[in-house]
């Protein structure tokens, strides 16, 4: 199964927001990662073709499809799609029981069973997916009256109902506590092996680990595109942590990108920087291992 | 401090792309209505002017020859003969525009007249009260003013015997209230919760001028706009009628000179004339404003809001054609009526407050005080989160409070969490609020028809049912000789009375006779009218007779009833806010999110599949409705009226003579009901494309109210054109299928109208359909 976009162009006026993107996707987990307004839910919205492109193609393949344009599939392909968008406008007034079975109904769910069974096969398909997300105990709860954490939820069950082969998920982790960032971190990654998932989030945690490759957008422009080791091994030495008076901490972040400042009990009126810089800041500066955040702000930061 | 937020308030409103598309289509109608109402292409001015030439040349010469005329119509035949057109050049009737120009020549002393009459009628009133002690009360106080005040005018007003040019045009036209109000209604709207529906109230808030100053500068800034576009308007339409007229004649003379203000209160030129009415327009649109403000800051949502504004329209509206015997001059206290000089200033009106005459403009700046002040008052107060008043929480879900909720859910627990896989099941669950107002709708609608179809009972309307018992069916020469005899039986009775009562005063027939004589007078007199409806009718019946037609006799009061109800707006009301509502519901959005649209947009059935769905219960629905109505209808018709023999020529009736299609009555029956569903279709259509296609809840019923009401006001008011684009026309197929005099024949008529408003469903319809498929929302 490969998903391919080809040199997908987008331009709102004299703002581009998406310049010549292209990729190639198989299953697993790929990540958006990119600041605010640099194209990633434009992106998103131009694979669900809820957008329509400037220039470039969309083209699908997997056992049943030979490669074909995803705008002449059409139905064919909606049909292998899930998509979770950012803070989706759910219907307030429907129960969530009733609100999985009106997305079963329209994603067409085991349309080829008869009746009874298709209904127990959706029944059985909700209930489960239900339980993944830790909202089986407010399946009769009106979605107006759920918190945002549980509509998010809501989101991302609604998306992986009929099991689609390729899963569109804008920010899937907002407003989710880290318990439950980590269980939906999990999930999808548990159920990833044979899908394609494309995750946008700027919250580098989500995805650091699960992700098998990381593009990064930048103004609607890919600066980088790989798998995170080999992301990290770019900024390798250049993470430094350095102990400051606390004095000199101004100082040091008008001449460093300084990313994090912790304060450390043991000594008083020292701070403990960790600062980004292709050499090292001062001498007692000691290099240490570097993350993905560490990339992201070395990238974005300005 | 406040008058720069004054100025924020008015850029938040500026700054909305909606509110600047619908001024300038509000404007443009109004310039077209306007334009439509004060064009006269083919009016008799040149004649006149040509009349009117004469009687400045010789005006000795001009009564001479209108003495003639005059003299000329009184003694003609008109069975054959013509009054003569020799200055109307064949066009119009000499008579005509002589009796024009003498109108015109004459004006100073017509209107003299016509204020002698009322100071003589007035003085007789308050001569009697005086003689009879009475002076204390409400109507001597009255008429004494209007004696002190038309007295004056007698002696100060002079007209000065020109033509009036322009300003009977301007004066005339009342196509835009409406249009004002509602345009008023969208920037009201917008003043009042942009803060809200950005989001933004929160932090406002926090803010020290964020709360009552802001409320006040909002409710401010809504007037100051209100005002703009009334000047704006009365601007427009000045220009326009003046542009239509060929100009203006001097803005020095009285105003009285305008047939409709003859009788004005006020010693006024045409320019003083203009400023009170740009001042009462100004007024009626504040109280308009300040009302409105203070329902939004209660019901903090657009969509109840504009209901209730243009439910404030409409009422102000029939209010002021309410009967003036059982309201007096508080009729006139509505916005409508204030709204035009020649409504409210027509003459003097009080009321009768505690046994004093009060003026009306005394009353009317009271209300608008005390309007003023509410207004203020719930605005500052419910805008702050914590104020005076916490605020009304109106939902737009009516739901079960949650421990009586938990109550059924624990039993539901018990059972399969089973859904359903129809979409049509989903579309009706998702419109289940005005299912529900439906069937309030249907109870509304239940009390009104009866009312509507109480029997009639009157004498005349027995007498008739007596009559066509006698003479129903088939016209035949002996059925019309019969009812002429009676008729001239009847005269006869009638025209004896004087005497037999001279009889009886000088005794000379008997208490006894005199009585049976009296009953007969009495029946005579009731069926006179009758007769003389029969005996026009029998003409009639005998001229399609010698057409070839076999017209008959029928008792046709309840079919009278029946096509003449005009617009059901009850239903129109139901199928707008359905229809539009429909693919509204999946637009709407959170603040920060995306519609649900964007969801089920990448499903398999959630386009084309769901669009059909979406149309086939808007359909449904409204054509359930139209049956639902019409059942109504029918039910409490028959239950008060016999109907007349279906099988019956519709030409039977005279206000189909014109029409070019012989049907029978049951025929025309059945062709006007699928004339008026398929109008209920076509709108139904064309409102759940424009949900569909427009996608916010106050562009679409905005486009809808207007699309539904001005070209029905206008088409009312007489601009014809307008009549084109009037869907209610399809629902009141009657009148769309009578010929109308100076339009084109009805065939004709129908089918260019039908053309147009099948093209724009079609088109509509076309559109949204792409673009469903198409799927971009974005």
């Amino acid at each position: 199964m490969k998903l391919h976009i080809n040199s997908i162009s987008k331009s709102y006026g004299a703002n581009r927001a998406l310049s010549d993107f292209t990729a190639d996707f198989e299953p697993g987990i790929y990540a958006l990662l990119g600041p605010n307004g640099s194209g990633k839910t434009t992106l998103m919205n131009i694979i669900t073709d809820n957008l329509k492109a400037d220039s470039g193609t969309i083209t699908f393949e997997d056992a049943d499809v030979p490669v074909e344009d995803v705008l002449k599939m059409r139905e064919r392909f909606r049909k292998k799609l899930g998509y979770m968008p950012q803070y989706p406008g759910m219907y307030a007034s429907f129960t969530v029981n009733r609100f999985m079975w009106y997305i079963a109904t329209l994603k067409n769910i085991a349309s080829d069973l008869p009746g009874k069974k298709r209904r127990a096969y959706i029944a059985e398909q909700v209930e489960s997916l239900l339980e993944a997300v830790e909202l089986d105990d407010v399946y009769d709860r009106r979605i107006g009256a759920l918190s945002g954490g549980m509509k998010q939820r809501l989101a991302l069950a609604q998306a992986l109902l009929g099991d689609p082969s390729v899963l569109i998920l804008d920010e899937p982790t907002a407003g989710l506590d880290p318990k439950q960032r980590i269980a939906i971190r999990n999930y999808i990654s548990k159920i990833a092996f044979d899908k394609i998932v494309i995750i946008a989030t700027h919250v580098v945690s989500d995805i650091e680990f699960i992700a098998r490759d990381i593009i990064m957008l930048k103004k609607g422009v890919i600066i980088d595109n790989a798998p995170p080791h080999e992301l990290l091994k770019k900024i390798e030495g250049k993470v430094w942590s350095l102990p400051t008076p606390e004095s000199e901490v101004a100082d040091i972040q008008s001449g460093y990108r300084v990313t994090n400042i912790a304060r450390d009990e043991t000594r008083p009126g020292v701070a403990m920087l960790r600062v980004l810089s292709d050499t090292a800041p001062r001498p007692e500066a000691v290099p240490v291992t570097p993350t993905l955040e560490d990339y992201y702000l070395y990238l974005f930061e300005e | 401090m406040i008058t720069r937020l004054i100025l924020y308030e008015l850029r938040k409103v500026f700054s909305s792309s909606f509110v600047k598309i619908l001024a300038l289509l509000l404007l443009l109608v109004n310039i077209v209505l306007c334009a439509y109402s004060s064009y006269t292409p083919y009016g008799p001015e040149e004649y006149v002017d040509r009349v009117l030439q004469i009687y400045y040349d010789d005006p000795q010469y001009f009564f001479s020859e209108y003495a003639r005329l005059e003299n000329e119509f009184e003694h003609l035949d008109p069975s054959s003969d013509e009054p003569s057109s020799a200055y109307g050049g064949g066009v119009y009737y000499d008579i005509s525009l002589f009796d024009k120009v003498n109108e015109i020549v004459c004006a100073d002393d017509i209107y003299h007249d016509k204020i002698d009459s009322v100071i003589m009628q007035v003085r007789g009133i308050c001569s009697n009260y005086e003689k009879a002690g009475r002076t204390d009360n409400c109507v001597y106080r009255y008429n004494k003013y209007v004696l002190e005040r038309y007295t004056y005018l007698y002696e100060n007003v002079k007209l000065d015997g020109k033509p009036v040019k322009g300003w009977e045009q301007y004066f005339r036209y009342n196509a835009d209230y409406f249009i004002v109000f509602i345009l008023i209604t969208v920037v009201s709207l917008r003043a009042a919760l942009s803060d809200r529906t950005s989001g933004f109230y929160s932090i406002a808030s926090t803010c020290r001028n964020g709360r009552a100053r802001t409320a006040a500068a909002k409710l401010i800034s809504a007037l100051l706009l209100s005002a703009v576009i009334v000047v704006l308007f009365t601007a427009v339409t000045f220009t326009v009628s003046g542009i239509a007229a060929g100009g203006y004649s001097d803005f020095r003379n009285a105003a009285q000179s305008v047939y409709s203000l003859q009788l004005l209160p006020l010693r006024l030129s045409f320019g003083g004339a203009l400023a009170v009415d740009l001042g009462l327009k100004l007024l009626s649109a504040s109280l308009y404003c300040m009302i409105l403000f203070a329902v939004i800051m209660i019901l903090k949502q657009s969509v109840l809001s504009v209901g209730v504004g243009i439910g404030i329209m409409f009422l102000n509206y029939v209010a002021a054609g309410s009967n003036e015997t059982a309201a007096g001059q508080w009729k006139f206290l509505n916005l409508w009526s204030v709204y035009y000089i020649d409504q409210y200033a027509a003459r003097y009106r009080a009321v009768d407050i505690a046994g004093q005459s009060v003026g009306l403009t005394a009353v009317l700046i009271a209300i608008v005080v005390c309007v003023a002040a509410a207004a203020f008052i719930i605005s500052l107060g419910l805008y702050a989160k914590n104020g005076i008043f916490s605020g009304i929480r109106i939902s737009s879900r009516f739901t079960m409070p949650e421990k009586l909720r938990s109550m059924f859910r624990a039993k539901r627990r018990a059972s399969k969490r089973v859904g359903s896989n129809s979409l049509v099941l989903y579309e009706i669950y998702k419109q289940r609020a005005v299912y529900i107002a439906l069937a309030a709708i249907i109870v509304i609608k239940v009390i009104v028809t009866s009312d509507y179809y109480k029997p009639n009972n009157t004498a005349t309307d027995t007498a008739l049912k007596s009559y066509i018992e006698k003479i129903g069916g088939p016209y035949s020469a002996e059925k019309a000789a019969y009812i002429n005899e009676e008729y001239e039986a009847c005269l006869e009775i009638v025209s004896q009375f004087d005497t037999i009562q001279s009889d009886w005063w000088y005794g000379k027939i008997s208490d006894e006779y005199y009585n049976q004589l009296f009953s007969r007078y009495m029946s005579a007199l009731t069926d006179k009218d009758v007769l003389e409806y029969l005996v026009n009718r029998a003409e009639y019946l005998g001229e399609l007779e010698s057409r070839g037609i076999v017209g008959s006799f029928i008792y046709d009061t309840g079919y009278y009833a029946y096509m003449d109800q005009g617009v059901d707006w009850l239903l129109l009301l139901f199928v707008a806010v359905l229809c539009c509502r429909s693919y509204l519901y999946e637009h709407a959005k959170t603040q920060s999110g995306t519609s649900m649209l964007m969801v089920s947009n990448v499903t398999e059935l959630g386009r084309k599949r769901l669009f059909r769905c979406k149309a086939a219960v808007s359909i449904m629905s409204s054509a359930f409705a139209w049956y639902a109505f019409k059942m109504i209808d029918l039910f409490f018709l028959m239950r008060s009226y016999e109907m007349p023999d279906m099988t019956s020529s519709l030409l039977s009736m005279p206000r189909y003579g014109e029409t070019l299609f012989d049907l029978t009555i049951s025929n025309y029956i059945i062709v006007t009901a699928v004339i008026s569903l398929t109008g209920t279709l076509l709108l139904a259509s064309i409102c759940f494309c424009m949900g569909y296609l427009m996608r916010r809840a106050l562009f679409v019923y905005a486009a809808a109210t207007v699309v539904i009401t001005v070209p029905y006001f206008a088409a009312s008011t007489g601009v014809k054109a307008a009549g084109f684009f009037d869907l209610t026309a399809l629902y009141d197929a009657d009148r769309l299928y009578r010929l109308s005099p100076g339009a084109a024949p009805a065939p004709v008529y129908g089918i260019c109208f039908w053309a147009v408003i099948l093209f724009a469903a079609a088109a509509a319809i076309i559109l949204s359909m792409r673009r469903a498929e198409g799927g971009e929302l974005i």
